[in-house]
């Protein structure tokens, strides 16, 4: 019979690399063959087999698929220690290799066993393609490397949101390169141009942005800069793989830096507007001006934790709404107190904070007092100021000065549960009062504004780093808000958000604003055309709903115990055992349209990810201008 | 096919293991053997060898692996004409380094011109069939097990299973004596008694696990008992009526004995080629007795890895694993025979 199937292969010219076992059992999904002599056959080869149909001679089946085991025994041997004596010379055996396939693919869909004897070939070209679905995918995104030097592709409409979005990217910190390969997917989704038609895979690259919030180091701000390093070290690779061609090279990808990037920083506190990085020079600084903390219903996103079924979650909606409204009326930077609280002054309270507030700026009554007579509040500390005189002492009957508050504001809460939330709110401000300002010119303010739906650059790298971890949540939950509202409204064009420490911002547990906003993303975002790359250590720690939303999923080196639990089944056991001992810049890949991983070796980054990459050119003229 | 006449084979339903017991290698024992035990030395003790010298860089181990797959009966219409058996046998060998310096490995016998499997149905009182083949209607099964029919005049149950022995001794004998001439610088160690091998064959010597007769007194059985692992007995010259086969005996204690133990158990028998003239090749043979009596015990197995350890050795072990591998799953000769007698009555 397997001759027979030898002689009516006419696909492949190259010698077959083995044949199915008989000794174990070959079905239609899984199945052993042994490997040919002199034959090298190793994890993630990919192979095929061509099947005769048992009842027409003239027709077979084809299949493709994965090697996810390769083993080496004896043969004719009984026991553990027969195979010291063997090697001693005193007892003759044989050796026998043997690789076990995982099928991909089963064309036509007669699902037959294979039979034993029948030759199993290395997939290439065609083949190769059909077995990674290359043929039903109509727009490919390189994805890396395969480990047999092709190019391994996703099928992009499973990001874009045509048929699914999102990608989920788990592994240990360090080692694992989850960030790294996050960028080189949307360096990929930028560059890359369709195999079939050369045209740019996003539909309109001008509408499309990308928002990379930038947790660790400055790492990220030098996206722009090519990298120094990176003929070196991809030529390393290279030379190991005897490859004539770059990973980029193979993926059909330019080698060079992020191209239209701005970068953004939170500013600094003081009256000039800068920002707060060390390393790198043209950063953008970004803030909020009050009035649009006010009308943009920011104030849930300064408290860590909302319970909404809780006395304060109902204050905080109501104070969100109250804001909103009193912002509506009138416009920025500042916030006008409402009418009806003249009695309202800054100094009168004497538990203040001692906010640094410029000498010549706090005795200005004539700022302070606008034309209404009102107060108007500049600082984050003045609202929280404000808020606790409309909660607390407006209307005041008490022995200390406290209690009623104004009856439209405080919704009819215990004077506890007030206490609290302006406790909360006074805790929060030392960490986003620098975010959250209306003391300085409503035009240098504006130009502070954080609006990368109306920008000209494409990628945005925002970085969060500096900021407390309350203000990162702040900073991460607006501007997601803000993006899906307006993307809600119906705006056009495509957003990628790079997000790592997923489990902070939505942890498995519990309730918080940010989580809500990334929930809507991961369940809404995909007809929105927001597309969420999040990233975590652990997806057990994640929500569960943002998780498995991801249509793509994506796997570096993860911990032993941490591979075994249920959120990383959709990989076959053999790959959750490797993903134990990954090396950096290998990741596990999984689509949907796939039904096995792939494993994939990503390039090392033509931009610079440190300040120390950054390639030192020198023009002449500088030199120059050094010189003298 | 298989009729004649009305003469038919027919099929025993019994599964061949409630066969008569016989031991074949008791009735191949020497009857009217005639032995010098003083050739060597008079006074018997246990000698341990000093020099461990082979000459050989080669050792191949011969072994054959029998098994009847079925009884038949030859009838006519009337009555029983004669017994038959179903048998399948291999032949094999083992190529190992004395040195132990390179991995044993099964050699190919087919480049020598030598079949490793034969199938054989032996008829009993003389009667004879052409050979036949089975070819099975399933095309799932593989290949066609051919039969070739070897008469024996003899007429009892016993004598067509023991023909198969015989053929199976002969075939053995016929690979050791082409062995001998294509490998002399091969020692070439059959397993059980030496075949009785045409001119010289130097290089041949016959492996005896088995104790059931001795051919010494009681006298040298003595100290035969006393042997310690490692040792061996003086040689002692077996004659036959045949000079040219006369033989060097000695006996071999492979491993100590546990105290529970028979006091043969551990023991082997080697027989070297004594010839016509047994003083002039005695020195070579005291030679190779010592060198057997180093190398021997290396491949001795341990109760574990065998029934018979310690004296079924290594390579033999392996070699018989692989013979019955080749000669086929029993179970499915089995069945294929059924199938083809089934066939062959319908007719």
């Amino acid at each position: 019979m397997s001759s027979k199937a030898v002689s009516t292969n006419t696909v492949s010219s190259k010698p077959a690399i083995g044949m199915v076992l008989g000794t174990e059992d070959a079905t239609p999904l899984k199945f052993w063959f042994a490997v040919a002599d002199k034959t090298k056959v190793q994890l993630d080869d990919i192979i095929y087999i061509e099947v005769l149909d048992p009842e027409d001679p003239e027709e077979s089946v084809r299949f493709y698929g994965i090697v996810d085991e390769v083993r080496r025994r004896f043969e004719g041997i009984q026991f553990e220690g027969d195979t010291e004596l063997v090697v001693q010379g005193l007892m003759p055996a044989s050796i026998t290799y043997a690789a076990h396939v995982l099928v991909t693919r089963v064309e036509p869909e007669d699902f037959i066993p294979p039979g034993p004897g029948d030759q199993v070939y290395m997939a290439e070209a065609e083949a190769l393609e059909k077995a990674l679905y290359l043929d039903n995918m109509d727009a490919p995104l390189p994805a890396g490397v395969l480990r047999n030097g092709e190019a391994g592709y996703l099928n992009f409409d499973f990001i874009n949101g045509a048929k699914g979005a999102h990608i989920n990217i788990s592994g240990i910190s360090g080692i694992a390169t989850k960030t790294s390969y996050a960028l080189f997917l949307l360096y990929s989704i930028f560059n890359a141009k369709n195999r079939k038609t050369r045209q740019s895979l996003i539909d309109n690259p001008n509408a499309t942005k990308a928002i990379i919030f930038n947790v660790k180091g400055e790492d990220l701000l030098f996206l722009d800069q090519p990298n120094s390093q990176y003929r070196e070290e991809e030529g390393k690779w290279q030379e190991k793989r005897k490859s004539a061609e770059t990973r980029f090279g193979i993926c059909q990808l330019p080698e060079h830096e992020f191209a239209s990037v701005a970068l953004h920083a939170p500013a600094r506190e003081g009256e000039n507007l800068l920002p707060d990085v060390r390393q790198r020079e043209g950063v953008d600084p970004y803030l909020w001006t009050l009035h649009a903390f006010a009308a943009g219903r920011m104030l849930p996103f300064v408290l860590t934790e909302r319970d909404a079924m809780t006395n304060l979650g109902f204050l905080v909606a109501h104070l969100e709404e109250k804001l909103h409204k009193l912002a509506q009326a009138q416009r920025g930077p500042g916030l006008e107190v409402e009418p009806g609280d003249e009695a309202f002054s800054l100094e009168g309270q004497s538990f203040n904070q001692s906010f640094p507030i410029g000498e010549n700026e706090a005795l200005d009554v004539e700022e302070f007092l606008s034309s209404s007579g009102r107060v108007k509040l500049k600082t984050f500390d003045d609202l929280v100021t404000y808020l606790e005189y409309k909660l607390l002492f407006k209307g005041a009957d008490d022995d200390d000065g406290r209690s009623g508050g104004d009856p439209l504001w405080t919704a009819q809460q215990a004077k506890a549960t007030r206490e609290a939330f302006i406790r909360r709110l006074r805790g929060a401000s030392k960490h986003v009062r620098k975010l959250i300002r209306g003391d300085l010119p409503a035009k240098a303010l504006g130009r502070a504004k954080l609006d990368i739906l109306n920008s000209e650059k494409q990628v945005h790298v925002v970085d969060i780093h500096s900021l407390a971890p309350l203000a990162q949540m702040f900073v991460v939950g607006v501007l997601l808000k803000q993006v899906f509202d307006e993307k809600e409204s119906g705006r056009s064009g495509q957003i990628f958000v790079v997000l790592d420490e997923l489990n902070k911002y939505a942890p498995s547990e519990g309730e918080s604003p940010i989580k809500d906003v990334l929930l809507d993303i991961a369940e809404r975002g995909r007809s929105m055309g927001i597309v969420l790359i999040g990233a975590q250590q652990t997806a057990s720690e994640v929500e569960r709903r943002i998780v498995s939303n991801a249509a793509v999923r994506i796997v570096g080196r993860l911990d032993a115990a941490e591979a075994e639990r249920p959120e990383y089944r959709f990989m076959p056991g053999s790959f959750r055992l490797r993903s134990t001992i990954l090396a950096p810049g290998t990741m596990i890949v999984h689509q949907p349209d796939i039904p096995s991983p792939m494993m994939l070796s990503f390039p090392f980054p033509a931009w610079a990810t440190r300040r120390k990459e950054v390639a030192m050119v020198v023009s002449d003229e500088e030199a120059l201008d050094i010189l003298n | 096919m298989l009729s004649f006449s009305s003469v038919k084979l027919r099929l025993d339903p019994w599964a061949t293991e409630y066969d008569t017991a016989f031991h074949v290698e008791d009735s191949l024992e020497f009857s009217r053997a005639s032995i010098d035990a003083g050739i060597e030395m008079l006074d018997w003790q246990g000698i341990k060898p000093k020099s461990e010298v082979l000459s050989f860089n080669e050792i191949l181990f011969i072994d054959g692996s029998r098994r009847t797959e079925a009884r038949v009966l030859l009838e006519d219409d009337l009555k029983q004409l004669a017994f038959g058996a179903i048998g399948t046998f291999g032949v094999g060998v083992v190529s190992c380094c004395p040195k132990l310096s390179r991995v044993a490995k099964f050699v190919e016998l087919e480049p020598l011109g030598f079949s490793s499997i034969r199938r054989l149905c032996s008829l009993s009182s003389g009667y004879s069939l052409p050979g036949f083949d089975l070819v099975s209607k399933f095309k799932h099964h593989l290949g066609s097990l051919s039969y070739m029919v070897e008469a024996t005049d003899k007429k009892e149950a016993d004598a067509v299973v023991r023909q198969l022995q015989f053929k199976m001794l002969e075939a053995e004998r016929q690979l050791a004596s082409r062995l001998s001439s294509e490998f002399p610088d091969a020692l070439i160690i059959a397993d059980g008694p030496r075949p009785k091998i045409g001119g010289q064959a130097e290089n041949v010597v016959g492996y005896v696990k088995t104790m059931h007769a001795f051919p010494l007194g009681e006298e040298h059985l003595v100290s035969v008992r006393e042997l310690e692992e490692g040792q061996r007995s003086p040689l002692y010259l077996v004659s036959n009526n045949d000079k040219s086969q006369q033989l060097f005996e000695f006996f071999l204690r492979l491993r100590d004995p546990r105290p529970w133990l028979y006091s043969f158990a551990g023991m082997v028998r080697l027989q070297l080629p004594a010839g016509s003239k047994p003083e002039e090749r005695l020195p070579e043979a005291i030679a190779l007795a010592d060198a057997l009596t180093f190398l021997l015990p290396k491949f001795a197995t341990k109760q574990h890895q065998d029934p018979r350890a310690p004296q079924q050795l290594l390579p033999i072990r392996a070699l018989e694993t692989e013979l019955k591998r080749r000669m086929g799953n029993s179970q499915m000769v089995r069945r294929r025979l059924t199938e083809y007698f089934s066939q062959s009555t319908d007719e």
